[in-house]
């Protein structure tokens, strides 16, 4: 277990001129937390990873594991163990040796690679599997001897690289759950990639958003979740996706409000927003409300029942909108629904950078570009 | 027992109110003209199936008969060989082996054969596998057309090559020296090799070499531990190609050896045919005992070697 530091990493593939993979990559994990790196692909998630596990030699900056600058060592030398999202289990070789080889090329006495793989067994239900090879494996069976390779070495970090992604999604909430088990037992620091916002949320102590190669945002999933530092963060977190309207901010005699063609919403209070300022109004679909009193209305025009809640996809006052609401058997398409926007729920984002303009009431403070 | 049509209930949609009645009509499945019709279909099938057995046979047997005939024939006595033309001959007789040992350095010549095939396949195999892995892990400017072009050499005939190559070996000493021929054997078989492991290399993950990296392996160790026991069936492919080239080749051995002592199989049984006298019975029990190992590794390799053709055909 241990701290792990990362100061201006930047990997280009293209020599130091760019295109740039990752760039500036700053950030401090404690010990024994787990991170997890989101973003779509291509955002340069993989590669911070790679980058720490040796795997990537960084273009600029330095990468320090519990104090010690490994910046330029190999994979071999960081005491780093990573699970793959292929599994990259060795097909020759059994069950066993998979989870033995590390610790033999570590050159461990046999009788302690012997109790350490069996004990790794134990905890992930793998004992009755030791002497089967890869291939005779299910999915759900080679991640677990994955992560059983990974726990055997006692290493000082583990780097999951979208690890779930190959499983069903049964499979996936099981080894989602296996995994959060598995990191409040060892309490070690694992850094999770992964490209699914639900894996994100449910697992990370802390979640960093990355696009093109920067950081969006790093904080606590529900932080990430009330107070986006811009556009991609609130459209990346959350499902279904946050509606966002573009429109003009207003500031007349006290009286705060965007107006985007026929829309108009109150903002109740201070803003970084300035009148005449195009922005961009966010709310979530799960936050909008069916009010009589209010005099937006919807007219819907797609209903999906997914069971406990009803999913409705609807035209507001020319723009289109989500909505999600506690199950609704009765509303159907075509019928018109009065809206309210809740404004303690709304978002404001200057429209041509994307950043928060933070509505004040709701944030302890304002701004929250951690890597602009 | 009732046929299927039979049970079909017939204007069962009738009574629906507003629904145009369906009236029964004999079930195409079961009528005559589709009868027929499945009956050419099948016929065209399996005469198809028929002519491209066929055509497999005389394909089989055209390539084979040669062969076969060489067989036969080295076990007919001598003075026969050209008034017997039957397909069968029995009893064999063995005088033209006895008289190819008797005769000719044979076992001489067959050791310098296996030590070249020998040669060629292992430095075929332990070259061939680090370029081609360096090749394919490691980023350098122009390493396709570097591979690429080491197949360059399959455009000349290999006469073309070895004539220049006989000339530069004088200057270093190497001509009629078994370690010439050897080098001439691998300047053959080393670029096919590289390009039949290049394709092997690249189909292979990267992860499994890398997660061999983060459990402690250099990447050297990692190739040694991981890659090579995976790559088992490329190296077995490098092995045969290279056995298949360096034991069938007559040119090189022809151009670069001299002497009796240092010659290969198929030189040395060319030395069979004088002017005056040709041996057949003999030269062509020589010809079959070159053939037999080929033979051996085509029957129990065959898996292998035509997967080493695949992979030369749709990689790369």
């Amino acid at each position: 277990m241990a701290r792990i530091s990362l100061q201006n990493v930047s990997k280009s593939f293209g020599g130091d001129q760019g295109p740039w993979a990752v760039k500036d990559f700053c950030l401090e994990i404690e010990d024994g937390e787990l991170i997890v790196f989101v973003g779509p692909s291509g955002c340069g998630k993989s590669t911070t990873l790679r980058m720490i596990a040796g795997l990537d030699e960084t273009t600029s900056g330095t990468i320090t594991i519990g104090g010690r600058d490994v910046t330029g060592l190999p994979p071999k030398d960081r005491n780093v163990a990573m699970v793959f999202q292929n599994y990259a289990l060795y097909p020759q070789k059994s069950v066993y040796d998979n989870m033995a080889f590390g610790l033999r090329v570590r050159g461990e006495a046999k009788q302690e690679i012997d109790r350490r793989v069996r004990a790794a067994a134990v905890s992930l239900d793998l004992e009755f599997l030791l002497d089967r090879k890869p291939r005779q494996l299910s999915g759900g069976q080679m991640q677990r001897v994955a992560l059983g390779r990974a726990l055997v070495r006692d290493p000082d970090i583990f780097l999951l690289d979208e690890p779930l992604s190959n499983l069903d999604a049964k499979l996936r909430v099981k080894m989602r759950e296996e995994i959060a088990t598995l990191h409040a037992r060892l309490g070690a620091t694992m850094i999770f990639v992964t490209h699914d916002q639900v894996e994100a949320m449910t697992l990370g102590d802390r979640i960093v958003i990355m696009r093109d190669g920067l950081i969006q945002q790093a904080g606590k999933p529900l932080e990430l979740y009330d107070r986006p530092a811009n556009t991609f963060v609130a459209g990346f977190i959350g499902s279904p996706e946050m509606n966002l309207v573009d429109g003009q901010f207003f500031d007349t005699g006290g009286r705060l409000e965007v107006r985007a063609g026929d829309l108009s919403v109150g903002i109740p209070e201070k803003t970084f927003a300035r009148s005449g300022q195009n922005v961009t109004l966010g709310i979530r679909p799960e936050h909008l409300v069916i009010s009589n009193d209010s005099p937006l209305e919807m007219t819907v025009n797609l209903v999906e029942q997914i069971g406990a809640q009803t999913y409705l996809m609807g035209t507001l006052a020319g723009h289109r909108m989500r909505a999600v609401f506690e199950r609704r058997d009765e509303i159907r398409a075509g019928d018109k629904l009065p809206i309210a926007f809740p404004s303690e729920r709304l978002h404001l984002f200057d429209s041509a950078s994307g950043a928060s303009l933070r509505i004040a009431q709701r944030s302890g403070k304002i701004g929250a570009k951690e890597n602009a | 027992m009732k046929s299927h049509v039979e049970r079909l209930p017939i204007d069962s949609d009738a009574q629906v109110p507003g629904r145009e009645p369906i009236r029964y009509q004999p079930s195409s499945r079961y009528g005559k003209g589709v009868q027929e019709k499945t009956f050419w279909k099948s016929f065209k099938k399996c005469s198809m199936k028929f002519g491209l057995y066929i055509a497999v046979l005389a394909i089989c047997l055209y390539s084979f008969f040669p062969i076969y005939w060489m067989m036969i024939s080295s076990v007919r006595p001598s003075q026969r060989l050209f008034l017997d033309s039957s397909l069968v001959f029995w009893p064999p007789d063995f005088s033209s082996y006895v008289s190819l040992f008797q005769q000719t350095n044979y076992i001489a010549n067959f050791i310098n054969s296996v030590l070249m095939a020998v040669g060629t396949i292992v430095v075929s195999i332990v070259l061939s596998a680090f370029v081609a892995y360096g090749a394919t892990r490691l980023r350098f400017r122009g390493k396709t057309t570097l591979v690429a072009s080491m197949l360059f050499a399959y455009m000349f005939p290999p006469l073309m090559l070895a004539i220049p190559m006989a000339a530069a070996f004088r200057s270093f000493g190497l001509t009629d020296t078994l370690w010439g021929l050897l080098i001439a054997h691998l300047a053959i078989s080393l670029p096919l090799a590289v390009w039949l492991l290049w394709g092997f290399f690249k189909s292979m993950p990267f992860d499994l070499e890398e997660a061999a990296m983060v459990d402690g392996c250099s990447q050297f160790e990692a190739f040694i531990k991981v890659v090579l026991p995976l790559s088992a069936p490329g190296l077995i492919t490098v092995a045969i190609f290279s056995f298949l080239l360096s034991w069938a080749d007559y040119v090189f051995a022809l151009i670069l050896i001299m002497s009796d002592q240092r010659k290969t199989l198929p030189v040395a049984l060319e030395s069979l045919l004088g002017a005056h006298d040709l041996r057949w019975g003999e030269v062509l029990a020589g010809a079959s005992l070159i053939a037999l190992p080929l033979f051996l590794i085509f029957i129990f390799c065959y898996r292998y070697f035509v997967a080493g053709l695949s992979a030369g055909a749709v990689k790369g």
